[in-house]
């Protein structure tokens, strides 16, 4: 094996095949600059790896706030338009068949279908507008709803802590009246028996 | 690091279905790295750590984008990568470009005060793109393949990068003799 620069390097930085590896560890028992070079390559390696990594200023989080995440209605909101419209087709087909059945039993069968066709067009012409605006309506009267039962939970939980808050300060300043009456009785008694003691003597 | 790759693979593909928490883990796992890698091409916490976070948010933004997602970290470093060099083609055109020594990094907390400074003055003596590939092949310990994905360099510039930084550094880290080497 000639000497190889490259394969040295290759050798340190762990980029050496392992056939490579066993061909280079043998070359290096009878080559002396190529052992010198790694040795040199090796000790340059464990310097820098000697550097300490820096700790962070601050962590980085993304936040998921459940306030602007979509509800369940308008994660299916798409595909229920088309179910209302699909409903509507349905519907549509079905009233048809209902008048106009028992007229077209009786008639020409390519007539019929052509009736039958132009029918359903001016039913689904007629209808459609009405269901998207009902279906629309009342996504957006839950939307609303929920919007405004999110608001009055927020309001209540914000309520309920300001009165806790209040409760705790109103007990601990009772507490600390308390504590500064005992200790005043405390001392008015202490200077009462000095008194005492005094007149005695 | 086969388990890991794995994991980050899973973790990107709940985070493309929205679990943010999901990504946050991926960012808890990886950050650090990102920010040292960093703060040692621009020099600067503050700037290594904005970018840090907006090598994020854009990674986040565009993981629909990311091919195969057990090649998480290289496509980050990649997004880490292309934010310094915007920033210091913004702010310092002509010097990001003629290898400008490195602003001294904090080495308060170093085990050894002397090696972190030899190590320290030794990187600043590189071309910047010369010591960006010592870092992501030594520090971060990616393969030449990766380093060359992450930099857009072919693999065979990476590796002459590479093998003229290890010229210089051996020179002030390893010096010829200095062990009794010929």
């Amino acid at each position: 094996m000639n000497c190889s620069k490259d394969l040295v390097m290759d050798y340190v930085l762990g980029e050496a095949t392992p056939a490579a590896r066993l061909e280079f560890e043998a070359h290096v028992k009878t080559c002396r600059d190529c052992a010198a070079e790694r040795d040199r390559l090796d000790v340059t390696r464990a310097a820098l790896t000697a550097l300490p990594r820096e700790e962070m200023p601050r962590r980085i989080a993304f936040v998921s706030d459940k306030v602007f995440e979509p509800t369940w209605w308008q994660r299916l909101w798409p595909s229920s338009q088309w179910t209302f419209a699909a409903a509507g087709v349905l519907s549509a087909a079905i009233v048809f068949h209902a008048v106009w059945g028992q007229k077209a039993l009786a008639t020409d069968p390519a007539l019929v279908r052509r009736e039958v066709a132009a029918g359903i067009d001016a039913e689904l012409q007629m209808r459609m507008p009405a269901l998207v605006a009902r279906a629309t309506a009342l996504a957006e009267a839950r939307h609303s709803e929920e919007s405004a039962r999110l608001v009055r939970t927020a309001l209540n939980a914000a309520s309920q802590r300001y009165e806790l808050e209040r409760r705790a300060e109103r007990l601990t300043m009772e507490a600390n009246f308390e504590l500064m009456k005992k200790q005043m009785n405390r001392i008015l008694l202490a200077s009462r028996d000095a008194v005492d003691v005094g007149g005695q003597e | 690091m086969i388990f890991r790759e794995v994991e980050d693979r899973d973790l990107v593909a709940q985070a493309r279905r929205g679990k943010v928490d999901a990504y946050n883990v991926l960012i808890s796992r990886w950050e650090k790295r990102v920010f040292n890698y960093l703060l040692r091409l621009v020099g600067d916490r503050e700037d290594a750590l904005d970018l840090t976070q907006e090598a994020f948010l854009k990674a986040y933004q565009n993981l629909s984008k990311l091919d195969d997602a057990g090649r998480f970290s290289p496509w980050l470093f990649r997004i880490a990568h292309n934010e310094a060099y915007s920033l210091l083609r913004r702010s310092r055109p002509e010097e990001a470009m003629d290898g400008e020594p490195l602003a001294s990094l904090a080495v308060e907390r170093a085990a050894s005060l002397e090696v972190t400074l030899a190590v320290q003055a030794a990187l600043n003596r590189l071309k910047p793109d010369q010591r960006e590939t010592v870092v992501l092949k030594v520090f971060e310990g990616f393969k030449f393949e990766e380093i060359a994905e992450i930099t857009g360099a072919p693999v065979s510039t990476v590796k002459s990068r590479l093998y003229a930084a290890f010229d210089v550094l051996k020179d002030t880290l390893a010096p010829a003799g200095a062990r009794g080497q010929s």
